[in-house]
């Protein structure tokens, strides 16, 4: 019981923390909006709407005929919301495997991610001054480092005699194993604020050191967890090089490559591609919107902290 | 004596517990203990040494032959790969490519991001809408950012300014892709910064207003100081991506100037994969390995170093 009660209190306490540490930009007071203001915003703004300005070329041409595309004039508003380009996209592009593929692969790649790097980043904190565990931090943390490129034909090829290029699975795994190290590493720094007296209370109890990680531990990760998610969805769903490299067939083919053939072959059909490209941007976008506060500290703990 | 016989027995009760519980199998559950401890680095061991490490070794075997990637025979041929990169035109063009990319993404980034992190900190109405406008960009997949510039650069650019696509001329057409690059990350470079921003007390900058300061004296004395280590951070960052860029030019340019987009990156990819060239791309990628660990440890130190004396 008194082990519950400790950690309902830290939680609480590390909520406040967090809602300060968001909540600390200074609030617009009324007697700053003046003329000075007003400006410096207008301008903020039209810098800001400058970086939009690709994602409005985009729908512009989502919403225009194929005649209409080419008329020189493609900043300007379609005569008419012509809304055929979708169904048409979503039809000829069959984007539809390919979503499929990537959701797959971004889901399994996301759930492995969160559970191998915290269970590691937990292991390497906790047995800190044990040298073989100690080293690892040091070990993962050059591998952030490494490119891809060293590493990437003795891959191919290892993965080539196994009979393991094509396979979405052995892609998962690929991609869990590079994004590792930079997800140990956010993690790392957070199970270091995390009070070790709860498990030390749990351990009395007699939890062992799996209960105590998952039912104890792991639950007080959750603000962690969620940014680790997120730029792990990011980097799986929009991962290009190791997909060119591993995947050729189209039956596996995740969603950044089927795009990109799409593109190739509808070149001369922009309104088609444009549409194509709404489409698949739609999914994560939405998640942004969700999850952006977990994104914007997720970042900030994996830079800084590291 | 009822109180006496109550304190005899009760800790008695409990050593004995704990002296049986504990002192005969204690060797064994030491050793169970860290051989359960041992299984939570277990997966992430496996992982590691299969996708990195195995294959990092391995590219050290291959670097040092001529195999060519798929024949079963090949010579070993020591350090004639290393010499060859000296020798290849190339080689050349790539690197001066990467350099000019690396050089104009990281300033680029770095400027951007700190002035509008440091805009959005004063008085401006919906910031917050801003700010996650900023990061849009960055969700976005680079095949769609490359459609989305090539409409932009071959569409809105000739029509709208009258200038033609940097895409098209052997001299612009890295700048034209550092200027995807920079407005693709630097909503990341914000967020860093913004965090660093957050952290500046109030009151200093209240204090120096009073004192007479403006605006530009505040931001060079004050923020700017107080921006080092997330600084430090993002330029080691950027020039750690810039030198290994692949993704930027082998997607947004094709057919005819991909050449001229060659970088260091793509080189080792085309080297491997188009010219079949396993053991001459692969002594290329350790050098690249060699350029990006030296570049980035030394900017640190030196940032660092920086940090302390502002």
């Amino acid at each position: 019981m008194s082990h519950l009660e400790i950690t309902r209190g830290t939680q609480v306490c590390i909520k406040q923390e967090a809602l300060q540490s968001t909540k600390k930009s200074k609030p617009l007071r009324a007697e700053h909006i003046h003329g000075k203001t007003v400006a410096f915003s207008l301008f903020m703004w039209v810098i800001v709407l400058l970086f939009l300005i690709p994602f409005y070329v985009l729908v512009v041409y989502a919403f225009k005929t194929r005649e209409a595309t080419m008329l020189n004039n493609p900043l300007s508003f379609p005569a008419s919301l012509y809304l055929d380009n979708f169904s048409v996209a979503i039809d000829k592009a069959k984007l539809n495997v390919a979503f499929l593929n990537s959701l797959q692969a971004t889901v399994l790649g996301t759930i492995l991610l969160v559970v191998v790097c915290s269970m590691v980043a937990y292991i390497i904190v906790r047995k800190s001054r044990n040298k073989f565990y100690a080293i690892w931090q040091y070990i993962f943390l050059a591998a952030v480092m490494l490119p891809f490129q060293t590493i990437m034909f003795p891959l191919y090829k290892n993965l080539c005699n196994m009979g393991m290029l094509n396979n979405l699975y052995a892609y998962v795994l690929v991609m869990v194993g590079l994004q590792m190290p930079f997800n140990v590493f956010i993690y790392i720094g957070f199970v270091k604020t995390v009070p070790i007296e709860l498990e030390e209370a749990a351990q009395i109890d007699g939890c062992g050191r799996y209960r105590t990680f998952w039912q104890i531990v792991f639950p007080l990760l959750k603000p962690i967890t969620m940014t680790v998610i997120v730029l792990s969805v990011l980097a799986i769903w929009n991962d290009y090089q190791v997909a060119l490299v591993m995947i050729k067939k189209s039956k596996v083919m995740t969603l950044p490559i089927a795009q990109q053939q799409f593109i190739t072959a509808q070149i001369s059909y922009l309104n088609l591609a444009s549409a194509a490209c709404i489409v698949s941007i739609l999914p994560i976008f939405i998640m942004f919107i969700f999850l952006q506060k977990y994104i914007a500290k997720g970042i900030v703990a994996g830079a800084v902290k590291g | 004596m009822g109180c006496t016989f109550h304190r005899k027995v009760h800790p008695s009760t409990e050593f004995h517990v704990l002296y049986v519980w504990k002192e005969k199998p204690m060797k064994m559950r030491k050793f169970r203990h860290k051989l359960i401890d041992f299984t939570f680095l277990i997966p992430a061991l496996i992982l590691f040494f299969g996708v990195m490490a195995i294959p990092f070794f391995q590219g050290f075997g291959i670097a040092f032959t001529n195999w060519d990637g798929f024949s079963a025979t090949y010579d070993v041929t020591g350090i004639k790969n290393f010499l060859d990169l000296f020798h290849d035109t190339q080689v050349y063009t790539a690197a001066s490519n990467t350099l000019v990319y690396t050089l104009i993404t990281c300033v680029g980034v770095n400027f951007l991001a700190i002035a509008i992190a440091v805009g959005l900190d004063g008085n401006v109405v919906g910031k917050r809408f801003l700010k996650s406008a900023m990061f849009v960009p960055i969700i976005t997949s680079l095949v769609i950012a490359a459609f989305m510039w090539n409409r932009i650069y071959g569409e809105v650019f000739p029509t709208y300014l009258g200038i033609p696509s940097p895409l098209t001329f052997t001299a612009q057409v890295i700048p034209g892709i550092s200027l995807v690059c920079l407005w693709r990350d630097t909503g990341l470079a914000m967020v860093i910064y913004n965090a660093g921003l957050q952290s500046i007390p109030e009151d200093m900058k209240e204090a120096a207003r009073i004192d007479g300061a403006n605006s530009l004296q505040i931001f060079r004395h004050i923020t700017f100081p107080m921006l080092a280590p997330a600084f430090t951070t993002c330029v080691t960052l950027w020039l750690g991506y810039g030198i290994k860029v692949f993704d930027y030019p082998y997607v947004i340019v094709s057919g005819g100037m991909a050449k001229a987009a060659t970088t260091l990156g793509v080189f080792v990819y085309r080297t491997f994969f188009t010219n079949n060239k396993a053991g001459y791309g692969q002594m290329a990628a350790l050098v690249l390995l060699v350029i990006v660990v030296i570049v980035t440890s030394m900017t640190t130190r030196l940032l660092r170093r920086r940090e302390v004396e502002a």
